[in-house]
């Protein structure tokens, strides 16, 4: 096929715009690297739902019922998924989701291509029990992503590994007042945190931690959805905070210092990219390879020419599971420090997707038997 | 309910009962990624009777099928709902299904396994209560008896007779109608040896 128009649907102003406007700008220039390839022309047909919820419904069904489209890369927040899913069913469209996200489902009118939680969270709660952090604390916005992650963090400290949850506590999205946490944390000195905030919530709350001076120094921070695009707005008050993600600008293979180079060069050297940044230039890329070998922008005939074998991309070889429409990801850990991200492990092996959390099992508390029995 | 949900089910066997190849690969290949192994058959299984959970076409299917009385599956038993005549779903509420999922939307068998084997304990704990009930009820008699035998045997009226079997029953860890049993047993053991 020739051309094809293709929505994209991030929000670029409102609360998490730093994240809409990182994997906007990803999304933007795999379309220019696309069309200048001579073969396929894409016509991107952007869409702004200003981080509100109902907007992402209305929006995509405008994209949709406009009858020259049938693929949608887009979406933050699972909230905004969640909410898009229907009109996607509707009109039998794909949406490509570029996003770190809680897993536990499987949607045929979805291509998942961040990472799920044996992708993210579960490996950094590994990697934090084994160097010795018990005592954590929760803190999420107050919706399913910071509910689900710190639901699985939960799990993973309170199992049979002396862990110990100190507090789990949520902001509405959006939401800066976070006095209370930070009174909290100090009272009960745990030696982690677990942020599973998003957007301004997670800025004014690492503002106020770095603020906070404990005699034993501050707790950890861990997270599974920081990236490139916080760390602007987050500044010094990054510094310390392990990070995990498919990506990050910093990583030094060949393939990553290329990419960087290509960045450079469309968006100038000064440039920050994040993890959104290179799956929703990702999303686009695969997006043009289906539609190329499918000849039709068939939705399930677009998903079948990608699914199912290894693909190369600036994330590494992925491949998506024709099942679970998950993809295949390397889970790398790096530490915030100076503004960059510094990395900590690389295992430059992609690790399968496993959304239901089937191959990996929570460690089962010890329950002591009850000894009891009431006679009636 | 607060026993704690079953959330994973990697390793465990299904079962599919479907006349249509394509929904049973589908649903097959949904339940690999979920772990658990499945089988696929029509209109029975052998199968069956080493399954974790039961999978079963709500449109063909029929008791033949399925190898107990209807509305007493032990396992977690899924209707899978194509069209949705009145009295196929009278004969899947009729099975007592412990979860429904519509072959519409295959992708939410995660979910339904959730609530399915939710459903599923608490029906099985509900029918051992049932039957634990009627076990007791029907002792009433040798509970009558025990009160009688200790107010004589200890010459108590009948509210101290009773207090002091709880208390038997408390300290021996039984349900009150097996300690009367016990009681009355042990206390036929005495009388047995002191007339030897």
């Amino acid at each position: 096929m020739a051309t094809a128009r293709i929505g994209l649907l991030f929000s670029t102003t409102g609360p998490y715009s730093a994240l809409g406007r990182s994997a906007l700008d990803g999304a933007l220039m795999a379309v220019a690297e696309v069309n200048a390839r001579n073969g396929l022309t894409l016509v991107p047909v952007c869409a702004d739902p200003r981080g509100v919820p109902a907007d992402y419904e209305r929006l995509a069904a405008e994209l949709l019922g406009r009858g020259d489209l049938r693929h949608i890369v887009g979406g933050i927040t699972s909230w905004s998924r969640k909410d898009m899913i229907p009109v996607m069913e509707r009109h039998g469209a794909l949406l490509w989701y570029p996003c770190p996200y809680e897993g536990f489902e499987c949607n045929d009118h979805v291509v998942y291509l961040g990472a799920c939680p044996n992708q993210h969270l579960v490996p950094l709660i590994d990697h934090v029990l084994r160097k010795g952090h018990r005592r954590a604390f929760l803190v999420g916005s107050n919706y399913v992503w910071g509910w689900e992650t710190l639901r699985v963090a939960r799990e993973w400290f309170a199992g049979g590994q002396g862990g110990e949850v100190t507090s789990e506590r949520y902001l509405p999205l959006g939401d800066t007042d976070c006095g209370h946490l930070i009174e909290e944390i100090a009272a009960q000195q745990p030696d982690l945190i677990v942020n599973s905030l998003i957007g301004p919530s997670s800025h004014a709350f690492m503002q106020a931690l770095s603020r906070l001076d404990l005699p034993g120094g501050r707790p950890l921070v861990i997270s599974a959805n920081q990236t490139e695009a916080d760390l602007d707005i987050l500044g010094p008050a990054a510094d310390g905070m392990l990070s995990i993600g498919a990506w990050f600008e910093t990583l030094d293979d060949l393939s990553t210092v290329a990419f960087r180079n290509r960045i450079a060069g469309h968006y100038g050297a000064s440039y920050r990219a994040s993890c959104n940044f290179a799956t929703a230039y990702t999303a686009v890329h695969l997006l043009a390879r289906g539609l190329e070998r499918a000849g039709h922008d068939d939705p399930r005939a677009v998903f079948e020419a990608v699914a199912g074998s290894p693909e190369d991309t600036v994330l590494g070889p992925v491949t998506i599971d024709p099942v679970t429409r998950h993809t295949s990801l390397i889970p790398r850990l790096a530490m915030a420090e100076s503004g960059r991200f510094r990395i900590v492990d690389d295992p430059k092996i992609a690790l399968a997707p496993d959304p239901y959390l089937a191959r990996v099992r929570a460690p089962v508390p010890p329950r002591a038997t009850p000894n009891l029995r009431i006679v009636s | 309910m607060t026993s704690r949900l079953d959330l994973n089910f990697a390793g465990r066997r299904a079962v599919v009962l479907h006349p249509a190849e394509s929904v049973r690969a589908e649903l097959i290949a949904r339940l690999a990624a979920l772990g658990v192994e499945a089988s696929a058959d029509w209109p029975a299984s052998a199968a069956v009777s080493a399954a974790d959970f039961l999978f079963v076409d709500v449109d063909m299917g029929h008791d033949d099928q399925i190898p107990w009385e209807p509305g007493t599956a032990p396992i977690p038993l899924i209707g899978l709902v194509r069209s949705e005549s009145p009295g196929r779903l009278a004969w899947a509420l009729g099975q007592n299904c412990d979860a429904f999922l519509s072959q519409a939307a295959l992708g939410l068998v995660y979910s339904t396994l959730v609530i399915a084997a939710a459903k599923s304990a608490e029906r099985l704990r509900v029918r051992r209560r049932e039957a634990e009930t009627a076990r007791r009820a029907g002792m009433r008699d040798v509970l009558v008896r025990a009160v009688l035998a200790i107010m004589q045997a200890e010459g108590v009226d009948e509210l101290a007779a009773l207090r002091q079997l709880r208390a038997f029953a408390m300290v021996e860890r039984l349900a009150l109608e097996d300690a009367a049993a016990r009681y009355l047993n042990d206390r036929r053991g005495r009388r047995a040896g002191t007339t030897r």
